[in-house]
């Protein structure tokens, strides 16, 4: 997985000079996080269900190689085969070679955010395979070459207007002769274009959002329906997942598919659930001739054997990019990696390293709605400081937070320093705050360092001192009973 | 055995911390909007379905689909043209005495493109207003995806509570020794996109009208 999270720094600063960004990231954070709580609120048994599905996703993570191995025994007694690869490289590799033996040419795809951090896309067409993604969104991000910008919308940043350029160049072959901007005539366009496409391929790959161990099967979810179409058409059909999506068996999938839907996108259900057992059966009036299915590692092994294995429960909701504050503000494509957000925060170091991605867990302000909202209850936040503190230990942080860090730390083991200090910051920020506020003074212009707090807003001017002198103060006024004070709030409260 | 797979096998293993002390087998947990049974069953099931986009048809006799479906076409000016899977619940309905239908046999994938699909189907479930159909000799998959308009008669019998009625059907194959179906489609309502700007548009990929027709268990 190729990634740019170095540059992170340099393009959130972007992200938040961009308007039409921000209009677009102001419907997702409002609209999703709305949705979802609208239809959690008419599940009673949600939280009970995400207890479930937490304790159903550990305990198939505890017994991997048990359920992987039941999972591989079906799939082969129903007809499909399953292909091992350690490594993204050896997973295009076999997906590259089950398409060249097969003498195909035409390969449709429904999303798959594995395929996404395989870059599977490049390595096909580098063959010379013609490869068309069908999801709307994976079609138009692949028309403009960009990477997804969120797990499950992954075109949500770009306006009508420029999806509209997108096409225009793209369709001109149709004999496409005016821009529209209409979405309604942007969907049927892209539906015209993609039909044939689906009736033409070769080989159809889709991802899988769960394995069954039980009976075998692959589960699909889609609004679209385009992943149905991509398993049936075609005359083979190739599906490339992480090892880690195996649940045990039917009544788990029937949990989860409760919680994704409404976690996602504030759906009951999506509009299209389906489970996939193997090919096309004597006497089916259609379907494909083979079933493939590619169990990718790429990393995943080593992540169980760490302290950020809680990750692997993720089912890729994207509840916690819709939730998420600074996702809110600079958006997916900022992280430089096509998981993006607090989930994208972990898995991306994870399946890098910390100095390629140390900077995307940085990138939280810890208010910890992400773990609030994750619907296998995933402590993000958790998980984002162990690499924090990996970070420091590999001395990857920045000078300056090292060094402000040493100072802090000196400060705080020299009581009559740290008050000295504290005294004199106050004089200093009291001294600089100018502007008039409602509630007191605001300091518009902060100095050294400091000044990236203010380059973009105001800080409001302390008052009445530091907490520890105000405590002080306090306790000389009303000394306070020993025995007297509990009781008395007690009664207070009721 | 690969040499990926045993490498891979091996790494798993030697995760040996737990995520948990003690993980048993989680008991299933099934929501009450899942167990519906009778007239509440129905009733939400045509209140679910009716909120994912689908438009739902009464008949007191299952005779008169052929009929329905003609009255469907023609209030949408759309040809009488269809195309049905083979299922016995289909084929035994009196589609001659129908004169504005016309039915095709030739499902290639340019005929079904924008036509008007009929099928039966092996459950309505009332916990989400989907449809559950299963692909076989009398139903090819495609039915419910390439055309614009997709017609599914249900009878009462076939109305379920919730995931957990279908997947005790799969069950059936499986205890048996018996290879499941290719594939279990759960249909809810028209195919739809939310992909541009966040906006919901109808006709994505799939039908962009799908019909149900509840017919008595009788029948």
């Amino acid at each position: 997985m190729h990634v740019t999270s170095d540059q992170f720094h340099e393009k959130s600063a972007e992200a938040l000079k961009d308007e039409s960004l921000a209009g677009a990231l102001f419907v997702l954070g409002k609209m999703f996080p709305l949705m979802r709580e609208t239809v959690v609120a008419q599940l009673p048994e949600f939280d009970a269900l995400r207890d479930r599905a937490r304790d159903i996703r550990n305990h198939a993570l505890d017994h991997l190689p048990d359920y992987l191995d039941a999972f591989e025994k079906k799939v082969n007694e129903n007809g499909g085969r399953i292909h091992w690869a350690r490594t993204g490289a050896e997973a295009n590799r076999i997906v590259a070679k089950l398409c060249k033996d097969a003498g195909a040419k035409q390969i449709i795809k429904s999303k798959s955010m594995v395929t996404e951090e395989l870059e599977l896309n490049d390595h096909l067409e580098a063959q010379g395979l013609v490869v068309t993604e069908t999801d709307l969104g994976e079609y138009i991000i692949q028309l403009r070459k960009e990477k997804p910008f969120h797990i499950v919308g992954p075109a949500l940043h770009l306006s009508a207007a420029q999806v509209s350029d997108t096409f225009y160049e793209a369709h001109k072959e149709y004999g496409r002769t005016e821009k529209v901007e209409d979405k309604v005539k942007l969907v049927e366009e892209a539906r015209i274009v993609l039909r044939e496409r689906f009736k033409n391929a070769d080989i159809g790959i889709t991802g899988a959002n769960f394995l069954v161990a039980e009976t075998g099967q692959i589960v699909l979810v889609t609004n679209e329906g385009n992943a149905d179409l991509t398993a049936t058409l075609p005359k083979r059909h190739i599906v490339v997942t992480g090892i880690e999506k195996v649940v045990p068996n039917l009544d788990d999938v029937g949990v989860l598919l409760r919680l994704l839907p409404r976690s996602a996108t504030g759906q009951e259900t999506s509009n299209y659930v389906s489970l996939y057992t193997g090919p096309r059966q004597k006497g089916d009036g259609d379907g494909p001739e083979s079933f493939d299915i590619v169990l990718v590692d790429n990393g995943r092994s080593d992540m169980l054997d760490s302290p950020v294995k809680e990750m692997l429960r993720c089912i890729r909701c994207g509840a916690c990019l819709n939730s998420c504050p600074i996702y809110g503000a600079v958006g997916g494509q900022a992280y430089g990696s096509v998981y993006s957000g607090p989930m994208g925060s972990v898995w991306t170091p994870a399946l890098t390293s910390v100095s390629q991605a140390g900077d995307l867990p940085n990138a939280s302000t810890f208010c910890g709605k992400c773990e609030e909202v994750c619907p296998v209850r995933i402590p993000l936040p958790k998980l984002m400081r162990h690499w924090r503190e990996k970070e420091f230990e590999q001395h990857l942080s920045p000078t300056t937070a090292r060094w402000g860090l040493g100072v802090w730390t000196w400060l705080a083991h020299h009581p009559r320093a740290y008050r000295f200090f504290t005294s004199l910051s106050l004089v200093g920020m009291n001294l600089m705050a100018s502007a008039p506020n409602p509630k007191g003074r605001w300091i518009t212009k902060l100095p050294f360092i400091a000044a990236g707090w203010t380059n973009s807003r105001n800080l409001s001017a302390p008052s009445g001192g530091s907490f520890l002198s105000q405590y002080k103060k306090a306790q000389k006024a009303a000394p306070p009973k020993d025995t007297a004070r509990p009781s008395n709030a007690e009664g207070e409260g009721k | 055995m690969s040499t990926a797979r045993d490498e891979i096998f091996a790494r798993l293993r030697k995760a040996s911390t737990p995520l948990t002390a003690d993980t048993p087998r989680p008991e299933p947990l099934v929501p009450a909007v899942a167990l519906t049974t009778g007239e509440a069953c129905l009733a939400q099931f045509k209140e679910k379905a009716t909120a994912l986009a689908c438009t739902i048809a009464n008949l007191s006799n299952a005779q008169d689909v052929p009929t329905e479906v003609a009255r469907y076409l023609a209030e949408r000016s759309l040809p009488g043209d269809i195309w049905c899977s083979t299922e016995a619940a289909i084929t035994s309905l009196p589609w001659a005495a129908q004169t504005e239908l016309t039915l095709h046999d030739d499902i290639a994938r340019d005929k079904l493109d924008g036509g008007t699909s009929v099928t039966a189907c092996l459950a309505a479930v009332a916990e989400t207003g989907t449809l559950a159909v299963a692909s076989g000799a009398d139903f090819a998959t495609r039915l419910g995806y390439l055309p614009d308009t997709h017609i599914v008669v249900c009878r009462l019998d076939q109305l379920v509570g919730g995931f957990e009625d279908v997947w005790a059907n799969i069950r059936q194959y499986t205890s048996a020794g018996a290879v499941p179906p290719r594939v279990f489609n759960f249909i809810g309502g028209p195919s739809r996109t939310g992909d541009i700007e966040a906006t919901l548009v109808m006709g994505a990929h799939g039908p962009r009208a799908v019909h149900v027709i509840l017919v008595p268990a009788s029948a």
